[in-house]
């Protein structure tokens, strides 16, 4: 579209899956009216023979041929429907009902505008009421947020996050956390076939003011502040995020049941080992600062053990994790304290160790995966050529490590009940932080 | 007598914006043969090999036809989308997993 516009003209090619994403994109950017040509799904990791075929083959959606398609669609003048230019309305009322709230319930279930589980009916009164948790004004302008790119991005303000946070259950005091979630313009609802796990970490004074659960179920169904900040966010993604419609906007395979109320936590600060600064520091703010900080990604485990070089064993979980899109992990204090007696006496110096020491399995330093890793095609003509090291780690069997640092950076938190060492940890990136103090 | 159910008014808690105004395509080139065709790969896994079908079978039906691969992002910048719409005479811009 970014380069139709520029005059040129373009004909989107597009796996069959991602027809109604590609029509709501196009719909977004004004140009509903584009051609666009379909193909079997999927693209991704398929040989050359078999994608000659999909494009000697019809197209699954109009089923024309479709490299003849392609060439229509680029070369056969444009009808007087497609050559049509106007507005679109699309009115918002801003109250819904009269209604019973049994038949409220069902609404807002049936629209897809909650998470399927009974909200908190959103009354004048009741979001007139948590508005009192934030000095600022109704109407002003919280973000923008979209489920991904090229999705059409929404605008929204405080009364309208207000709504939702009253939708999860939220109280006033807690409105501070979920604006400054919002302001951060992150999805907690990814539209990627892979089902993201969304995370938000709390750090500061205001994890007691609101008593966030930070100890035994930090991230189960235990606490108020928590499932509701967090629920929040899913909603507003939703519902102000423009996300949230499966197959239109979300297209992850088999869903995210952590999208319930996403990973929401607060970091036990009380808890660090000494040197061992709250992860919103390390970010740049103070330590009497209250900020949120998000991330997302494709996997997280929940991992235990009780060896004594537990950084051993965190190198090796982190060897494997080789997909989308980060390393984050979440340390009970009694692991905090494991590592802290091994010598890591900062986040920062656990950090670098880590960089230093987790390799490359032996398929990942040899395989193009596109965009997760680049292979290293240069080494993999030297190694072809007999030349050392490469020619021996060529040699070497699958599963084993190529002595090579993946350079990785991994986000350290602190956390958990210390009923035992555990921890938990994946491949999350760390997207942003937001201050909670400007939306108090 | 029935009991009469309590009615409620809700705050709507959606917030689409305005959409944009609609335009129309561009009008199209006349024929392939003699132009020059871009092709935009967002370095997934499988585009080298969609792209090298394309072409090859571009190719096979319009000899005088030829094509530029840029290689880029996920999405498509902007100033690399007005560099490269300065270079060719129609887009082929694929998508997918």
């Amino acid at each position: 579209m970014t380069v139709e516009k520029l005059g040129i003209p373009t004909v989107p090619i597009v796996t069959s899956t991602f027809e109604w994403p590609v029509k709501n994109a196009l719909y977004a950017k004004g140009m509903a009216n584009l051609r666009t040509v379909f193909v079997p799904h999927p693209v991704a990791y398929r040989p050359a023979d078999e994608c000659r075929d999909k494009i000697l083959g019809n197209d699954p959606i109009t089923g024309k041929q479709v490299i003849r398609e392609i060439v229509e669609a680029l070369t056969t003048p444009l009808t007087e429907d497609e050559a049509k230019t106007g507005f679109i309305e699309r009115p918002r009322e801003r109250l819904i009902g009269p209604e019973t709230s049994e038949g409220l319930q069902i609404l807002f279930r049936e629209n897809g505008w909650t998470s399927y589980l009974p909200i908190v009916l959103p009354t004048e009164e009741k979001v007139a009421a948590i508005l009192k948790g934030t000095h600022r004004q109704p109407d002003e302008k919280v973000g923008e947020m979209q489920p991904s790119s090229p999705h059409e991005k929404w605008s929204y303000n405080v009364e309208e996050v207000a709504v939702n946070a009253v939708m999860a259950g939220a109280k006033p005091e807690f409105l501070p956390v979920i604006l400054a979630i919002a302001a951060t313009g992150v999805t907690a609802l990814f539209t990627s076939t892979n089902s993201f796990t969304a995370m938000v970490c709390v750090n500061g004074p205001i994890r007691r003011e609101i008593n966030m659960n930070m100890s035994i179920g930090t991230f189960g169904p235990f606490n108020h502040a928590n499932a509701s900040i967090g629920n929040a966010w899913s909603l507003l993604s939703r519902n102000l995020g423009n996300g949230g419609a499966p197959g239109k906007k979300y297209m992850g395979s088999q869903g995210q049941g952590h999208n319930y109320t996403n990973l929401c936590f607060a970091e036990r600060e009380e808890r660090l080992p000494p040197g061992w600064n709250p992860f919103h520091v390390q970010k740049g703010y103070k330590p009497e600062d209250s900020a949120v900080s998000l991330f997302h990604g494709w996997s997280w485990s929940n991992l235990g053990g009780f060896e004594s070089n537990r950084s051993k064993f965190i190198k090796r979980f982190f060897t494997y994790q080789t997909e989308c899109c980060g390393q984050t992990m979440v340390l009970d204090p009694l692991t905090a304290d494991q590592l802290y007696k091994e010598g890591f006496n900062s986040k920062e110096q656990l950090n670098q160790w880590l960089k230093e020491n987790v390799m490359f399995p032996q398929e990942e330093y040899w395989y193009y995966r596109g965009f997760q890793s680049q292979g290293h095609p240069q080494e993999f003509e030297l190694a072809k050529k007999g030349i050392e090291p490469y020619a021996s780690w060529l040699k070497l069997p699958e599963g084993a490590v190529i002595p090579v640092p993946r350079g990785v950076d991994v986000n350290i938190i602190v956390a958990g009940g210390e009923t035992n060492p555990y921890w938990q940890g994946g491949t999350l990136q760390y997207l942003a932080s937001s201050s909670i103090d400007e939306w108090r | 007598m029935g009991k009469e159910l309590l009615e409620l008014q809700l705050m709507n808690p959606r917030g689409e914006t305005e959409p944009p105004p609609v335009l129309a395509p561009n009008l199209r080139i006349k024929d392939i043969a003699g132009k020059k065709i871009g092709l935009y790969s967002n370095s997934k896994p499988g585009m080298d090999n969609f792209y090298t079908a394309i072409d090859q079978l571009l190719k096979k039906r319009y000899p005088t036809m030829t094509t530029s691969v840029l290689k880029g992002s996920f999405e498509i910048r902007d100033e690399e989308a007005k560099a490269f719409a300065s270079q060719i005479d129609a887009f082929i811009y694929a998508v997918g997993d």
